[in-house]
């Protein structure tokens, strides 16, 4: 059988809102962690680091309620408007659960910040598709290439 | 000699998925029997949202290969997921 489907998909962590809604600690939820493996694949990316809360323009530390917080400091080979130094939290909505990013972007390029906002969800996708994959009992690979992030997951018959 | 008998060589099932900068998101079903791939295809969409994966709106487009498989067996079969994140 064959088809194709298409549909629009956003990141909302539902199984997190009891939790969000009591304002108890998601941190070590699963899909937090796999958030964080997310973020470190950016931050190691852009020679950045996680820090559990972002800055205001004023220096204000504003703790981000998934604990995450991606700062990427001013580099020397690169435009200073393309560095995040007061930091970008990724913020739980404790209403809907959604993933939504927050952070004072003055002296920010703004399609700088989009393009990591896209690619903290590309490499989030990717690891949830490999994490599934397994889950399934399919054997995993993975390669990049480019701006694109190749998935392969394989199962013989015998192993159904 | 013993004698063998032949076995058909059939593929691993795979999925195999490329995932864009821009999060759009492309899922190739290939080598399933019948309707497995569809059932493929709803347990990982399950098994993602509880990762906060979620499809918002999906649009279904059958292939050729779907209306043969009404007519007869079909040994090799591919299916396509595609959305955006």
């Amino acid at each position: 059988m064959s088809h194709i489907e298409e549909g629009k998909t956003s990141l909302v962590f539902h199984t997190l809102l009891p939790l969000l809604q009591a304002a108890q600690s998601v941190e070590t939820q699963a899909p937090i962690r796999l958030l964080q493996q997310a973020l470190l694949l950016v931050a190691k990316e852009y020679g950045g680091e996680i820090r559990p809360y972002y800055l205001t323009y004023s220096g204000r530390e504003i703790p981000a309620n998934s604990g995450l917080a991606l700062h990427l400091p001013v580099q020397q080979d690169r435009p200073q408007a393309e560095a995040l130094p007061r930091g970008m939290g990724l913020v739980l909505d404790t209403q809907s659960g959604a993933l939504t990013f927050r952070a004072d972007l003055w002296g920010v390029d703004a399609s700088f910040a989009q393009t990591v906002q896209q690619r903290i969800i590309q490499r989030y996708t990717a690891l949830a598709h490999v994490a599934v994959l397994r889950q399934m009992h399919y054997s995993v690979s993975t390669q990049v290439q480019e701006d694109r992030i190749y998935i392969n997951g394989e199962r013989s018959h015998a192993a159904i | 000699m013993e004698n063998e008998a032949m076995q058909p060589f059939e593929a691993a099932q795979s999925i195999q998925v490329v995932v864009e900068e821009n999060g759009q998101v492309r899922a190739d079903f290939s080598h399933f029997h019948g309707e497995a791939c569809l059932l493929a295809g709803k347990q990982m969409q399950t098994l993602l949202a509880r990762l906060g994966v979620q499809i918002d709106q999906t649009t279904f487009t059958p292939k050729p290969e779907l209306f043969a498989a009404g007519q007869q067996e079909v040994v090799q079969t591919q299916e396509t997921e595609q959305y955006d994140v």
